[in-house]
């Protein structure tokens, strides 16, 4: 397991992490990455809120699918492509916090479908709890 | 497992009174395996009423089995004069149900005042093997104030 304790600097876990793309825009930083289980977290900047102090669902909705997919091209064979089909997310409770957790750990890796679950948490202090849930589906191209 | 308190000291004895009402589980033979607070599996055993044309167990049956495990589930830690309705599922079908045996399996993730949310399991068993069927979420409601038996009082038996 890749761990990374200074959620400052830049990701050395892979590839995917190194891209100019949508996780850098955001400043998602990759925790810990493992065949089949990725973990993401993301400091809180006021411009990702839409209240005060609450990270917008839309990036919670961002974190998840990020999350689901890192998880399942982790385990997806070389040269195979993996694009999200649908994505169900439970939300208990207003993502209030420094920091998302994003965890994902894939269910199922099948030839065509992958089914991945992942849990969110926010830290606020020194506690952490889960304010939200996803069950995705990923398809092989 | 499950680490929510429940309200209701008495939960077993109303879970399994529930289950004992509910002509559908009676119909397709299922039975309570395991019951604690904010955790409850149910079994049912193989019949060719209960499959597809492939001789697998019915899709709609699992995800029957897995509804009714992650609402009493839920129903096992609702306060006293409260019933549970199922507001939302979600689930995904990982292998065939073949075998002999089906096992549900829901735990609770979440207690809200009115809105509940649980995480559940489907396995199969066959040769002593397991091969999970399902996995989904679940959001189920708390209805304080109303009965659990019987219909809610929205469909009279006879009509």
């Amino acid at each position: 397991m890749t761990t990374k304790e200074n959620a400052n600097e830049p990701s050395n876990l892979g590839a995917i992490f190194d891209v100019p793309n949508f996780m850098h825009h955001l400043g998602v930083d990759a925790v810990s990455l493992e065949a089949g289980s990725c973990e993401l977290r993301l400091n809180f900047q006021e411009n990702l809120s839409v209240t005060k102090g609450v990270f917008h669902t839309g990036v919670v909705a961002a974190m998840f699918d990020m999350a689901v997919t890192t998880a399942a091209k982790n385990v997806a064979p070389d040269g195979v492509k993996l694009v999200i089909a649908e994505q169900k997310l439970n939300i208990f409770a207003p993502a209030k916090g420094n920091q998302l957790i994003a965890v994902a750990t894939v269910v199922k890796a099948g030839r065509t479908l992958t089914v991945v679950e992942a849990n969110l948490y926010v830290i606020k202090g020194s506690t952490r709890t889960q304010c939200a849930l996803s069950l995705a589906t990923l398809i092989a191209e | 497992m499950s680490e929510f308190d429940t309200k209701n000291p008495n939960f077993d004895q109303v879970v399994r009174d529930s289950f004992s009402r509910q002509p559908f589980m009676s119909f397709i033979g299922a039975k309570i395996e395991d019951l604690q607070p904010g955790s409850c599996s149910l079994s049912v055993e193989r019949r060719a009423e209960l499959t597809q044309q492939h001789g697998f167990f019915h899709g709609g049956l699992v995800g029957s089995l897995l509804d009714s495990a992650a609402g009493y589930a839920a129903f096992s830690l609702y306060p006293e004069n409260s019933t549970v309705l199922t507001i939302d599922m979600k689930v995904n079908f990982l292998n065939p149900a073949s075998g002999g045996e089906l096992f549900a399996v829901a735990n609770v993730v979440n207690v809200g005042t009115k809105i509940y949310h649980l995480k559940g399991d489907v396995y199969s068993l066959k040769d002593g093997k397991k091969t999970h069927c399902m996995t989904g979420v679940f959001t189920m409601m708390c209805l304080l104030g109303m009965s659990d038996a019987p219909n809610l009082g929205r469909v009279k038996e006879d009509a």
